[in-house]
């Protein structure tokens, strides 16, 4: 492979390239899918190669799915050939941070393979599961799913690096919908949208407590059916560690992606209101908020040895006792927050994608809260978990999310269950009602497999940490009754 | 890209190499070529062709699938064993239907070859004359200019093949004053039918008159969408509402209501693959003839799509939208289509004493699939209407509404119809709609 990725680089520099790299990837995914006791199972596999290169500081990019010499010249010839094209409108030239070569085999972390792990023992611990949420009337659809992913990654570029990477990642999960009382509702386990994913073997799977928690996901979805709306109006609330994710996401995560802060993503995802006059001063939360970016945290989606820039694996703040205090960068955008290394952000779908800024690894730090002393602390409020629905404005400042599940909290204790619940604000006045953060006990790690930005569209994987945390005065329950 | 011969060749020859009981095959192919420019000049320039093959093979009852993207036959072997083992490794089977004849069918225009051999020159070039304009105006342009070609093949060992290709380039802008931002795109079978100076023009006209937007409180409002914002809306309805299995299952706004009143009467909606530039296909994923639907006519829901199970639990004829053999979501109306009205978007304003013109929405996501209940952003061009005229523009909102009250609260039709093709069979056409007591529940600071 490195042959052909060295054969990338010498013909695109004929061709005039002054930086070329080049990805061949190889992917393979198992994903299984149990629906109300019938089996799909789907394996794939991938391989091709995505050239890139910067002529006269102009970008061209060209991919194949053919991995042969003639076709990588061909692909090399062709990249350039774009660069040119680009280059006629272009008013500034690309500034390409500085980032060490490296000569490296970087892996995942993993005890048991999931390739390795027997067919039918998934398919025997997902049927179990299906037995137990369909044993009820009011349940209508239940789906159980396994998916697993290896990528094999091998990075050559011009400045000498030579890096093979190889990615796992192993996910599960599974949903049901009642139906009844002229309503539809739905519960998740361990999270919603593709379960809980982690970089990692099948021994994540075995400690998710999958079958243990499947009753009671089923008898929460039929409970909802019956169970009171949640009320439009202002309260208290408590947000639980899976919907921390996606709050995190949203409204920090893709707010500060330099790419959208600098006007990249205008016509598509968006801008940002975390604007480059607010670096290291805007408020953009309490002071107990801190938010930690990092690409080398053990079982996250976006933990890797390396970015598609080549750019090694960091740790940096983002939001620093509620300062804005970083973003995420790449190799070409890094100078304009004045760093001469890029943060590492740079990543692509897969080898026919031109590597983008995606968010890392994003975290919200633990606070210093029991969660039993957090509900027993608010008089009157509501607690709500796992994510349904996610609109957020194309500057991440007006948000609305809603949640699976939610709990009434009265004079201190958790009261009657409620549906339908939601919650809409304003991403910096939000986090600066963020007044509690329960502790390291309470703080999981939870993966995003359905990230999508850029044209031509991209998915990426990441993962958000959180613990529950209390926001006061806000908004709920938006379109329901009062 | 491959002509259909030599896909035909290649899924011959996995045919013939399985010894399953039953064998499809499909590949999907797509050239994607796109220029990327923000702040007046290209940021990115890309080009990728790629192939994806997916084979079934059936053993009694159970399945195997398997999927990759080398088309080279020496690698057909190893996949084919892979899908046996995933099948004869399953304990339980499941039914199965029998596969597919060939099939006759109508055919979709959706391909223009002039459009599939456009140069990155050639986009360089249409974008730079959309940036001069933008920089003769002091705006700042960002958007895209592409061409892509999709194609879809589907063939199985009951001597079944059918065979797909569709075209499209696009030009999309978005014009960004200080505070605020206009917006244009058009989409075409053929790179002959665009006008990028045209959506440059209406951009920058945009951006232009919502300068210094002014804050409206939440309410509700008559709001006059443009095309594009319906189409934000409308696609909500593909995989909720319109859900074939949904409505088998109780699980739609529609269930038990086949017959009855669900919008306005001036509403006909269709599910429509064979017009032209829609990106349809004149069959589904299994290779089934796909039938064009009345879903709403005159505001009577009228059809719901069906495949073979589906159909089958309704005790309807199967209409050809399955999303594949074993697929469990459900066969979906991917190329919705709403009759255009006979209203000008001027005639719409000229008629509102107070309203909203929306240009589109943004992150749209339904919060209550069995109300219909969904919430979104206004984006690049939201004006207040007063006394038959545009008078300002404003700062974004949000709203929170149902989908089926919009179609309920319908007072005009526009008599311009907007066609998207969305890839891989699916697509909208749609015209724009003056809908009144739309409900805006917050706003935002821009």
């Amino acid at each position: 492979m490195l042959k052909l990725g060295n054969l990338a680089i010498e013909t695109a520099k004929h061709y005039g390239a002054n930086y070329t790299d080049i990805r061949i990837i190889e992917t393979k995914n198992e994903d299984l899918n149990v629906r109300n006791g019938k089996v799909n199972a789907d394996y794939s596999q991938s391989l091709g190669f995505g050239i890139r290169v910067l002529y006269k500081g102009s970008w061209g990019f060209a991919s194949s799915d053919t991995l042969s010499t003639d076709e990588i010249k061909r692909i090399a010839k062709e990249a350039v050939l774009i660069a040119k094209a680009s280059k006629t409108l272009q008013a500034t030239k690309v500034r390409w941070a500085l980032e060490n070569s490296y000569k490296d085999h970087w892996f995942t972390p993993t005890l048991k393979n999931p390739f390795r792990i027997p067919l039918e023992k998934k398919l025997e611990l997902m049927l179990a599961i299906d037995e137990i949420l369909r044993k009820k009337p009011e349940i209508k659809v239940s789906t159980v799913e396994m998916s697993f992913q290896n990528i094999r990654k091998w990075f050559v570029n011009s400045e000498g690096s030579e890096i093979l990477q190889d990615l796992l990642r192993s996910g599960a999960g599974y949903s049901v919908t009642s139906v009844g009382n002229n309503d539809m509702q739905v519960r998740s386990y361990p999270a919603s949208f593709g379960g809980q994913n982690y970089s990692g073997g099948y021994e994540i799977i075995e400690q998710m407590e999958l079958l243990q928690n499947a009753e009671r996901v089923r008898d929460e979805a039929i409970a909802l059916l019956t169970a009171d709306e949640c009320e439009e109006k202002v309260s208290d609330i408590i947000i639980g560690g899976s919907q921390m994710v996606l709050q995190i996401h949203e409204s920090v995560g893709h707010a500060t992606e330099l790419d959208r802060v600098l006007g990249y993503e205008a016509n598509y995802a968006g801008t940002s209101f975390a604007t480059l006059e607010k670096y290291k001063k805007f408020k953009y939360g309490s002071n107990i908020v801190n938010l930690f970016a990092d690409s080398t945290i053990p079982l996250g989606l976006a933990t890797h040895g390396y970015d598609d820039d080549g750019v090694k694996a960091q740790r940096w703040d983002i939001v620093k006792n509620g300062i804005l205090n970083g973003y995420m960068t790449n190799r070409e955008l890094s100078h304009k927050i004045g760093d001469i290394r890029s943060r590492g952000c740079s990543r692509s779908q897969g080898f026919s994608s031109i590597p983008i800024i995606r968010i890392a690894n994003l975290s919200l730090a633990p606070g210093e809260w029991e969660l039993d002393d957090l509900i027993a602390d608010t008089k009157n409020g509501l607690f709500m978990d796992t994510n349904k629905s996610w609109s957020i404005d194309q500057m991440r400042l007006n948000f609305q999310f809603g949640c699976e599940i939610g709990f009434e909290i009265k004079n201190g204790k958790r009261g009657k269950m409620l549906k339908n619940c939601s919650y809409q604000d304003i991403t910096p006045e939000f986090w600066g009602k963020c007044d509690a953060i329960c502790n390291e006990n309470y703080w999981d790690l939870w993966g995003v497999i359905n990230c999508g930005k850029g044209q031509p569209g991209q998915r990426a994987e990441m993962s958000h940490g959180s613990a529950p945390a209390r926001f006061r005065k806000v908004h709920i329950g938006i379109g329901n009754k009062k | 890209m491959l002509t259909r011969s030599k896909i035909h060749q290649f899924t011959d020859k996995i045919i013939k190499a399985s010894d399953a009981d039953m064998t499809t095959v499909s590949i999907a192919g797509e050239r994607e070529a796109l220029t990327r420019f923000s702040n007046n000049e290209i940021t990115q320039n890309v080009d990728s062709i790629r192939y994806s093959f997916t084979i079934r093979c059936v053993y009694g009852n159970k399945v195997g699938v398997v999927s990759g993207t080398s088309l080279e036959v020496k690698n057909i072997k190893k996949f084919l064993e892979i899908a046996k083992q995933i099948a004869l490794n399953q304990k339980t089977g499941k039914r199965i239907f029998s596969l597919p004849e060939m099939q006759q069918y109508k055919t979709c225009k959706g391909f223009d070859k002039s459009t599939e051999d456009i140069t990155p020159q050639m986009r360089a070039n249409n974008v730079r004359s959309a940036v001069k304009l933008c920089i003769k105006e002091k705006i700042s342009g960002a958007g895209i200019m592409s061409n892509n070609v999709v194609s879809y093949a589907i063939a199985n060992s009951k001597g079944l093949f059918a065979f797909n290709e569709n075209s499209n380039a696009t030009f999309s802008i978005t014009a960004q004053t200080k505070n605020s931002s206009g917006w244009s795109e058009d989409s075409q079978t053929s790179i002959k039918k665009l006008n990028v100076l045209h959506d440059a023009e209406i951009a920058i006209k945009k951006a232009k008159m919502s300068k210094n937007p002014k804050s409206i409180d939440a309410g509700k409002y008559t709001v006059i969408l443009e095309p594009a914002a319906v189409a934000d809306i409308i696609s909500f309805l593909s995989y909720t509402v319109f859900n074939g299995l949904r409505y088998a299952e109780g699980r739609t706004f529609l269930s038990k209501k086949m017959g009855q009143r669900v919008a306005d009467i001036k509403i006909n909606l269709y599910d429509d693959p064979y017009i032209e530039g829609i990106g349809g296909m004149p069959f589904d994923f299994e290779g089934f003839p796909k039938k064009r639907l009345s879903l709403i006519e005159k505001g009577i829901f009228k059809e719901i799509p069906t495949d073979r199970r589906v159909a089958d639990m309704l005790k309807m004829e199967n209409t050809g939208h399955s999303l594949g053999a074993d697929d469990e979501y459900g066969p979906l109306p991917l190329n919705l289509h709403i009759e255009k009205g006979d209203k000008s978007i001027e005639d719409m304003i000229k008629s509102t004493k107070k309203g909203i013109l929306v240009t589109q929405f943004h992150y749209v996501n339904i919060l209550d699939p069995i109300k219909t209940l969904i919430t979104g952003m206004t984006r690049n061009g939201i004006f207040l209407i007063e006394n038959g005229s545009l008078k300002h523009g404003l700062k974004n909102l949000r709203f929170t509404q149902s989908i089926m009250d919009t179609l309920m609260n319908v007072d005009m039709l526009g008599n311009k119809i907007l066609i998207q093709s969305g890839g891989f069979g699916g697509g909208f056409s749609v015209p724009a709609m003056k809908v009144r007591d739309f409900h805006f529940t917050s706003k935002t600071e821009f």
